[in-house]
């Protein structure tokens, strides 16, 4: 994280809904802290709450689900207790968010240029004209070819990664401070994948935009990220710089998961896969005590019953885990 | 790279205006139509012949003589070979001749020209109801979608819906044109004359539009797309109006336009509730006098506005919703 | 002939509306040998789902000759089609899709051999499926529950189970985790290498991701665009890349080093996006995203071979120097 003030501050921030009698918490007080241009990777697998997190940030849960936090802070504006129309109007100038899917988080019956168009004449106020060619101008920064002309076409008549552009394209028409990206690549191809996160990763650095990026793919991560929270069951079990976390992962899931993703290691004879027996629990089946302690090769006793904090434990790194000594932060890396 | 005027923006060109092959899309349909009239036509004709009134004893009366009715029957050609009448009857349906009324002693297509407007403007003034009052309710039901006003609206709507369309038109006439002489009691009488039958013939379809527009924009609602929209921080009227409702329009429309063919094919409950002399009302007369031109020639008119309508259906989805191609 | 299915000169074409066609599979010739996983590399677009589906006769092919075990695949009808059916069988990619929700998962895996007749009575048929399941690594228990009570990975397991119920000597695996959660991908990547090692399977997978890959093939093809662009021995192909696509994909999955001295622009990165098969490129397919394009690629590209049986059909292969300059263009 970058020396200066925080841009994004995240404090305790848990999602809870209710249905029926019964109550869960997909998100349980996740906390951290994103600086100026910082680009930093939220990993976790199904159950593990990061796309929600990102929802509950941008502020897009809705009943049933209920958002509290400790403190949950874009600047200085609260996002806990702002208005729904200030909400509307940080969005999209100052916080600002892509989703998964472009062809399905595009309207299907407006133009891609109307649609970056019309974020601007509702931010900025800009004339019709004016908004036109900065769309344009949008449109030739995220790399689609031939802009003036693409402009008016429709998202189905676009490719995915195109499709993908004229989203990012739209995050960054009102110049936001820190830019939302929920799992950007997965529905792209392979060869996609790269270009769109290397034109994230380059939007970001020119324009000192923050990026806060959820994904479940390990690649993507260590292509865009700088810092990394691993998540799991509702929580982060480790965060750190994504060079220490790949090198020396804390946190005995991280270990497991580094180890048992598919790894890309040609000249390795073919051999069995490391595993994690078991498989991550849902948001109603949470065990106790530590989450991932029924799958965990190190439990222990204390394990089953009390849940370990997250703590620092050294070189900007925190874990939670009773296996790893918690390291005071006040003597410096 | 200034432009020499002030360029429009996007929305214009958004406007799904036809793209290359609606002239082969305007051909293919004209060509369908034609050979389905080919098919209503031979089926009615054919239909003629099983009805067991002998046209000549309808156009002479039952009090004419045995001598009048053949007479009649050379006259009309009954007793030619039945090819020779079937080229006869598509030759004369080609140009327009619908065959001769005996109830009303009149050419039905004359008949047909005059009381088509009145068809026209009923199905109109429905279509005003339907769409105006429920689409209106169901984009309001969606925007507060479990709400007080989304529960009632669809009380409402199963109510109305079960309510038969004449007792409406009965008790809409009793309420507000003879409680309250409000509205004329019955007849042609325009404009006036024209709200209660459109509002008793509407009512039901407005019930059903505020129903599937309400469903439509809650599913659209719920997607990423809106999602998406949210995040950019649009205000809800925006994502509702500009981008939910536009997106869910395609069901509406559809259903609109084939609605709309099958009310110019006249309404006639409704018509004879009013007296409102429509196609429909002219329909029922004909069937009480076992009048086939005329009822055959109702039937006709109205097929060919269904598979004119269905077209103009294809068309406007079209032109509202890229993604579809003609 | 220890070829247990050979595939020559296979073309799949599919009309498309505007009197156009698609140009899905453009002659691709491959064998599968006893015992060996082949995995089939590409991205969306490549032909490689079609290929297997035309293998297993799931779609027909334009032209082509599939031969299983001697047996042409296309010469067959009826009975003996049925019987060929037997012994090649398909895992589908969603786990979440190819598993009927309206049957119990003991009426799925049981239903290949309701449909072939084999077991004589229900209780039999009880007993194979309780084999399978354990075989899967999953409780007999399981069989009684519905698909959307389980998780991706069991569904997944259920959808091998079945698919090895008949026995068959060829496993077709189309995507078998792309839709699993990374912990759970290795799971099942074992389970396939188990069952190979226990039943004497052979597979092909079918896959874009090149880590899976990398994990589990012991030759590999890459397709592009209905085109084999080059194809080898795991090692060779995915250590020593010889087509400029394959090194780009290689590059694409590959995270950059941290402290490497490569950076992100001096990588190859292909331009634009793929290709449509509507309208393929002329000669080379790659030629219009390829770094090294020169105007010879307007050609069909010659075979050049590395010896070892690793191939690529390239004009100028990443082995040789690439035309213009000697360092290559990056993107």
């Amino acid at each position: 994280m970058s020396g200066s003030d925080p841009v994004l501050t995240v404090e305790g921030l848990s999602v809870a809904f209710t249905a029926g009698g019964s109550r869960t918490r997909p998100v349980e007080e996740v906390s951290f802290a994103v600086g100026r241009g910082d680009r930093f990777g939220i990993v976790g697998e199904s159950g593990s709450g990061k796309s929600l997190t990102l929802l509950a940030i941008a502020g897009l849960v809705d009943h049933p689900g209920h958002v509290a936090a400790d403190t949950l802070r874009l600047e200085d504006a609260d996002l806990l207790s702002i208005s729904r129309s200030r909400r509307r109007a940080v969005l999209g100038t100052r916080m600002s968010m892509i989703l998964q899917d472009p062809l399905a988080s595009l309207s299907p019956v407006w133009s891609v240029g109307e649609q970056i168009a019309e974020t601007l004449r509702r931010h900025t106020r800009m004339p019709r004209s004016a908004a036109r060619e900065e769309t344009i101008e949008l449109l030739a920064q995220v790399g689609i070819p031939d802009p003036r002309r693409r402009a008016d076409s429709f998202p189905h008549q676009l490719s995915g990664g195109m499709r993908q552009r004229v989203a990012i394209a739209i995050a960054m028409s009102c110049a936001p401070i820190v830019l939302l990206a929920d799992e950007p690549t997965t529905a792209l191809d392979v060869s996609i994948q790269a270009q769109i996160l290397d034109l994230l990763v380059e939007v970001c650095e020119s324009r000192g935009m923050a990026l806060v990026m959820v994904t479940h793919d390990l690649a993507a991560l260590s292509r865009a990220a700088v810092g990394v929270g691993v998540m799991y069951a509702g929580r982060i079990v480790e965060s750190g710089s994504l060079d220490r976390i790949r090198t020396a992962p804390a946190h005995p899931y991280t270990q497991a998961l580094l180890l048992s993703a598919p790894h890309l290691a040609p000249a390795r004879a073919r051999s069995r896969l490391h595993t994690i027996p078991g498989a991550p629990p849902s948001p109603d089946k949470r065990p106790a005590g530590c989450p991932f302690h029924p799958r965990c090769p190190y439990v222990m006793d204390v394990c089953r019953t009390v849940r370990p904090p997250l703590v620092p434990i050294g070189d900007g790194v925190s874990a939670a885990c009773h296996l790893v000594p918690a390291v005071f932060a006040g003597g410096g890396s | 790279m200034a432009t020499t005027r002030m360029s429009p923006g996007f929305e214009a060109r958004s406007l799904g205006v036809l793209r290359a092959g609606p002239s082969r899309f305007v051909a293919r349909r004209i060509a369908s139509i034609v050979l389905t009239l080919f098919f209503v036509l031979t089926f009615t004709f054919l239909l003629t012949f099983s009805i067991p009134t002998d046209p000549a004893r309808a156009v002479v009366g039952p009090k004419g003589t045995a001598e009048q009715v053949a007479t009649v029957r050379e006259n009309l050609g009954l007793d030619d070979p039945l090819p020779a009448q079937y080229a006869r009857y598509m030759g004369r349906a080609l140009t327009g001749d619908l065959g001769y009324s005996y109830s009303q002693r009149r050419a039905v297509s004359d008949l047909i020209a005059e009381r088509l407007p009145y068809t026209a403007l009923l199905a109109l003034g429905a279509l005003v109801v339907q769409v105006g009052l429920g689409v209106s309710v169901g984009v309001l039901a969606a925007s507060r979608a479990g709400g007080a006003f989304d529960r009632s609206a669809l009380a409402a709507a199963l109510l109305v819906i079960s309510l038969p369309g004449f007792w409406v038109g009965l008790v809409l006439l009793y309420l507000l044109a003879y409680r309250l002489p409000v509205f004329p009691l019955g007849g042609n009488d325009f404009p006036l004359g024209l709200v209660l039958p459109s509002l008793a013939l509407g009512i039901a379809g407005a019930a059903w539009y505020s129903r599937i527009t309400r469903e439509a924009i809650v599913d659209i609602l719920n997607t990423d797309m809106v999602r998406a929209l949210r995040a950019k921080g649009m205000p809800p009227r925006t994502i509702l109006l500009k981008h939910s409702l536009r997106a869910a329009a395609g069901p509406v429309i559809t259903m609109l336009a084939i609605d709309f063919g099958f009310l110019l094919g006249g309404a006639v409950v409704i018509e004879t509730v009013f007296s409102w002399p429509g196609l429909g009302l002219t329909a029922y007369q004909a069937m009480q006098r076992n009048d086939v031109p005329l009822l055959m020639g109702c039937v006709i008119v109205g097929s060919l506005f269904v598979l004119v309508l269905n077209t103009v259906a294809d068309v406007a989805r079209a032109f509202l919703d890229p993604r579809v191609r003609l | 002939m220890s070829d247990l299915l050979r595939v020559e000169d296979l073309v799949v074409r599919f009309p498309a509306p505007g009197g156009r066609t698609v140009h899905a599979v453009s002659g691709v010739s491959f064998a599968v040998e006893r015992g060996e996983t082949l995995a089939i590399v590409g991205e969306s677009g490549s032909g490689k789902s079609t290929t297997a589906r035309a293998v297993l006769r799931l779609i027909e092919p334009t032209t082509g000759r599939i031969t299983f075990d001697g047996v042409e695949v296309g010469a067959q009808r009826g009975k003996a089609l049925r019987r060929l059916r037997l012994r090649m069988q398909m895992v589908f990619q969603d786990p979440y899709s190819s598993l009927d929700p309206q049957f119990t998962v003991g009426r799925s895996v049981a239903e290949p051999l309701v449909v072939h007749r084999l077991g004589r009575d229900r209780a039999e048929a009880r007993r194979r499926v309780d084999e399978l399941l354990d075989l899967v690594g999953l409780d007999p228990a399981i069989a009684s529950r519905y698909p959307r009570t389980l998780s991706g990975g069991q569904r997944q397991r259920v959808a091998i189970a079945r698919a090895v119920a008949l026995n068959p000597d060829l496993i077709i695996c189309d995507e078998p985790v792309s839709a699993l959660d990374v912990s759970i991908q290795a799971q099942i990547l074992n389970l396939l290498m188990d069952l190979q090692a226990r039943l004497g399977l052979s597979y092909v997978v079918i896959t874009h991701d090149l880590a899976v890959v990398s994990e589990i093939s012991d030759r590999v093809i890459v397709m592009y665009l209905g085109h084999i662009v080059e194809s080898g021995p795991r090692a060779q192909v995915l250590g020593s890349p010889l087509h400029p696509y394959t090194a780009a994909l290689l590059a694409a999955a590959q995270p950059p080093d941290p402290g490497g001295a490569a950076s992100r622009s001096d990588r190859v990165v292909m331009r634009g996006d793929p290709a449509s098969p509507l309208d393929p490129p002329s000669g080379c397919v790659f030629r219009t995203r390829c770094p090294r394009a020169a105007d010879v690629c307007t050609n069909p590209p010659p075979a050049f071979s590395d010896g070892d049986g690793h191939t690529a059909w390239c004009f100028f292969p990443m082995s040789q120097d690439a035309p213009g300059d000697v360092a290559g263009r990056g993107a």
